[in-house]
């Protein structure tokens, strides 16, 4: 696989994150549920939304909470609790968003069937995994592999949830008599950890396939400018003879039109921040 | 109950059985099943390609362009939280420095193991690089050796693996390549437009770009259709099979043979030796249920990757050792890596993940003006998960750990680490050493309790002098090619590299090798290796190609030791 840009090591976020796992799992016990899953309370669910809407702001294009940031959360969280097949890995090959090529290379009017609405059975392996980072150590009958050297792990619904306890607890004035200024400084104001678990799970919301619960009308792909999954259409297709590309989208030429979004003075200063701090170069 | 048997399932007693079906075992396993010897292949992991024994059908993939899959949900990786593996650089360390990290062993478990999940870059080596230990011999604490198998020897297996998996490329556009026998199966697919604007940079600073070798289909190759530039390739497996994996090719081959089964979910966990410890007489497994299930066969192959054969002869009380050498001479590539940013979208993300590359930073053996690195790919960006986690990272440092939704959303729609960014990657020759080894964590166990791999690793200044010597050639390139910001990227301690080498080494010499040159332990009668675990050295190029090929030799010879070549189906 080629190396994609880092800034922050993967091990470092590990860590991170981990930390918050063993701190959340010597908390006591996280409140009632009132939500249509059984996973929140009506005040979480609202602080849920109202953060995630500080971590992606709406605008003229929807924020973290109409991006469908809740819905995609608790999906992940409720993925064992019944008997069908839990939801973590959609299907494949296709999603049927985009059609099946012609002979000639271009788009065709038909379109394959959404694989991605079916679900992928897990292995035995798979299923440990994801009971233990779900449901933590009690999720598996033996607990986790090395708890007598890490302690137990805590869930992942227990670390989301006692940490929007904890940052309703500490509004003041309420979440709901913030300004969106105010919100951001209460989110700030929360364990790193904590921050970067909803961080995490809010952009996977917004940027992931809509199958799992988030990406409300393709709204988060539109933002950011990305066509989605390109299959079967790709952005290239053999004819015969040669490579046909997609107008709209080429392979080996530029853009057609404009920029869709140049680059900003807000981001410029950042961009050159950054590669000052990790001595690099600028234009 | 979801297919786990594939294959001939009526076969309940075997020639050989193989452990892994990636891009070492799945070569071995079609090689002797092409030549009548009934073939078991155990992989630990789940079988994703539906129809892959079927010969009426095309296979099917439940891959797809779903990065919340593949990236973050593990759907081929280990999964950290139960397979861990632990590092630690050196014994004074104590017994690690890192727990639950999968940065150490980062291969995926599915039937075409590695070769599934890679984009597939398959540049072969050149010939200099065989010949490491005569050439390198002075460099201190570095065990570089001479392979037992030379570049001409391995040549016309090089080809049959270009022919069997399809590789597209152009015979003498790279001007460092080894002599070939032939052009590749299949010309160079489109490029991509990253590629062409990086392009500007090298052209004026002398360098050649050429397309990059890739086991994709350029054209419909094999029964299998062109590659449609889907931009979902490095780390993906292929929804419409364009990819040449081991499973879509040699693998399924041997399957539709009638001589070969194959086990998924499989997990070999112990290898059964008589009393003398020099034959193997069977392999002990846990089932996809996690039943203790014993298969037998006359001779078995090591293909579970360098890091997983060890352990596996570790936890089988440490067989093969007479040397002293299983486990060392560890080896991952030394990457060096450069990025660009541009005004302009570049559109990194559409394509197959590399297209083109260069090769004057592979350098020469004892030439301080072109020192020993590897051949650099020229890569695109992530996709928007990655990005968004990227930029989640920058502000948290950049701004003292305080978010900005604002900026954040600029970020995405503005993309400069995605839809604007170029990678520069070298692989670089790592110096092998002693020190870098395998062996069990002590503590540290995994979902079955069996003990963890603990590699002991450090770079050698070898590897970390000569990258530095291209860091700054590498930023030249980038700000000539239009780059607005560009920088090399940090380093990570621990080693991430999915070119994973060593720890069995082949050679000659039984009391400094583990293998002999047609891949059979020297202890043991009836045990062979054919997967990255034999390489003495490690290249400068990505090593799949050569792990291919190799594999083909060591399957070769278990048909006709005295002949190898002989076996090649032209």
């Amino acid at each position: 696989m080629s190396s994609r840009i880092q800034l922050v090591s993967r091990r470092q976020l590990i860590r991170m994150v981990g930390g918050a796992a063993t701190l959340l799992a010597s908390s006591p016990g996280c409140k009632g549920s009132g939500s249509a899953s059984g996973l929140f309370s009506d005040e979480q669910r609202t602080a849920l939304r109202t953060f995630a809407d500080v971590i992606i702001p709406p605008d003229d294009e929807p924020g973290g909470a109409d991006l469908g940031a809740v819905s995609y959360i608790e999906r992940l969280l409720t993925a064992f609790d019944n008997n069908d097949a839990p939801a973590i890995f959609a299907g494949g090959p296709f999603s049927g968003r985009q059609p099946l090529p012609d002979a000639s290379g271009h788009a065709s009017t038909n379109f394959p069937t959404n694989d991605f609405a079916d679900l992928i059975e897990l292995d035995r392996v798979s299923e440990a995994s994801w009971r233990l980072r779900i449901l933590g150590s009690a999720g598996l009958s033996n607990g986790s592999p090395n708890q007598k050297l890490t302690g137990a792990i805590a869930s992942l619904r227990d670390q989301l949830v006692a940490g929007l306890d904890a940052a309703i607890s500490s509004a003041d004035p309420p979440l709901a008599q913030q300004s969106p200024d105010d919100r951001e400084a209460t989110f700030n104001a929360q364990p790193p950890a904590w921050k970067n678990l909803i961080i995490e799970l809010v952009t996977e919301a917004a940027f992931a396939a809509p199958e799992y619960g988030g990406n409300i009308g393709l709204a988060g792909w539109k933002m950011c400018h990305f066509e989605g999954d390109s299959q079967p259409l790709g952005y290239s297709q053999w004819d015969g003879v040669k490579h046909v590309e997609r107008p709209d989208s080429p392979l080996s030429t530029p853009n057609p039109g404009p920029d869709v979004a140049a680059i900003s003075p807000d981001v410029d200063q950042l961009l050159k921040l950054v590669i000052a701090f990790i001595g690099g170069r600028t234009a | 109950m979801r297919k786990t048997l594939y294959g001939n399932t009526q076969l309940d007693k075997f020639d050989v059985i193989v452990i892994g079906s990636g891009a070492g075992g799945g070569p071995v396993a079609h090689v002797l099943a092409a030549a009548g010897q009934k073939v078991l292949v155990l992989e630990a992991g789940p079988c994703h390609l539906d129809n892959i024994d079927d010969p009426a059908h095309d296979i099917v993939a439940r891959f797809s362009n779903d990065e919340l899959k593949i990236e973050r949900r593990n759907f081929m990786l280990q999964n950290e939280n139960v397979e861990p593996r632990t590092w630690r650089t050196a014994a004074a360390d104590g017994p690690r420095i890192e727990t639950l990290t999968g940065n150490v062993q980062f291969l995926p478990k599915t039937v075409g193991g590695g070769s599934v999940h890679a984009d597939l870059k398959m540049p072969r080596f050149e010939s200099q690089d065989f010949q490491f230990g005569t050439l390198l011999k002075n460099v201190q604490n570095a065990s570089f050796a001479d392979w037992p198998v030379q570049y001409d020897e391995l040549e016309p297996f090089y080809a049959w693996g270009e022919r069997l998996l399809g590789v597209q490329g152009k015979i003498g556009t790279n001007p460092f390549e080894s002599k070939r026998s032939g052009d590749y199966p299949m010309p160079p697919g489109p490029p991509m437009y990253g590629s062409l604007v990086v392009n500007k940079g090298l052209s004026a600073l002398g360098y050649t770009m050429f397309p990059y070798p890739t086991a994709v289909n350029s054209i419909p190759y094999d029964g299998r259709s062109a590659c449609n530039n889907c931009g979902f390739c490095s780390g993906y497996g292929c929804p419409i099979n364009a990819k040449g994996s081991s499973a879509v090719t040699v693998l399924r081959k041997a399957l539709l043979t009638g001589n070969c089964q194959l086990r998924a979910e499989t997990r070999v966990v112990r290898l059964v030796a008589n009393g003398q410890g020099n034959q193997i007489t069977g392999v002990e497994t846990i089932d996809p249920l996690g039943a203790r299930v014993t298969f037998t066969a006359d001779r078995f192959v090591l293909a579970a990757s360098p890091i997983e054969d060890v352990r596996l002869l570790l936890l089988s009380g440490g067989l093969g050792n007479s040397s002293g050498m299983v486990g060392r001479n560890l080896m991952f590539h030394y990457q060096t890596i450069a990025f660009g940013i541009y005004g302009e979208r570049v559109h990194g993300y559409r394509g197959r993940a590399v297209a083109q590359g260069f090769a004057d930073f592979r350098g020469k053996p004892n030439d301080p003006a072109h020192p020993l690195a590897g051949i650099t790919e020229i890569s695109g960006g992530g996709l928007p998960v990655g990005e968004a986690s990227y930029y989640a990272r920058v502000l948290a440092q950049a701004k003292a750990g305080k978010w900005n939704g604002k900026l954040f959303k600029a970020l995405m729609r503005e993309s400069p680490a995605r839809d604007r960014i170029m990678l520069l990657v070298i692989q670089a020759e790592d110096a092998p050493q002693v020190s870098n080894i395998v062996d069990l964590d002590p503590d540290y166990v995994d979902l079955d309790g069996l003990p963890v791999p603990r590699c002991t690793y450090k770079s050698h200044p070898f590897e970390v002098a000569n990258g530095q010597f291209y860091e700054p050639k590498l930023l030249d390139i980038m700000m000539k090619s239009g780059a607005r910001y560009a920088a090399i990227t940090p380093r990570d301690d621990v080693p991430s590299s999915q070119h994973i080498m060593g720890t069995l080494r082949f050679g000659n010499d039984p009391k400094t090798s583990v293998c002999d040159k047609n891949g059979k332990f020297h202890d043991i009668g009836n045990l062979f290796a054919s997967d990255g675990a034999l390489f003495p050295t490690s290249s400068g190029y990505n090593p799949t190609m050569t792990i291919a090929s190799l594999a083909l030799r060591v399957g070769a010879a278990m048909v006709n030791p005295a002949s190898p070549a002989s076996v090649i189906k032209t």
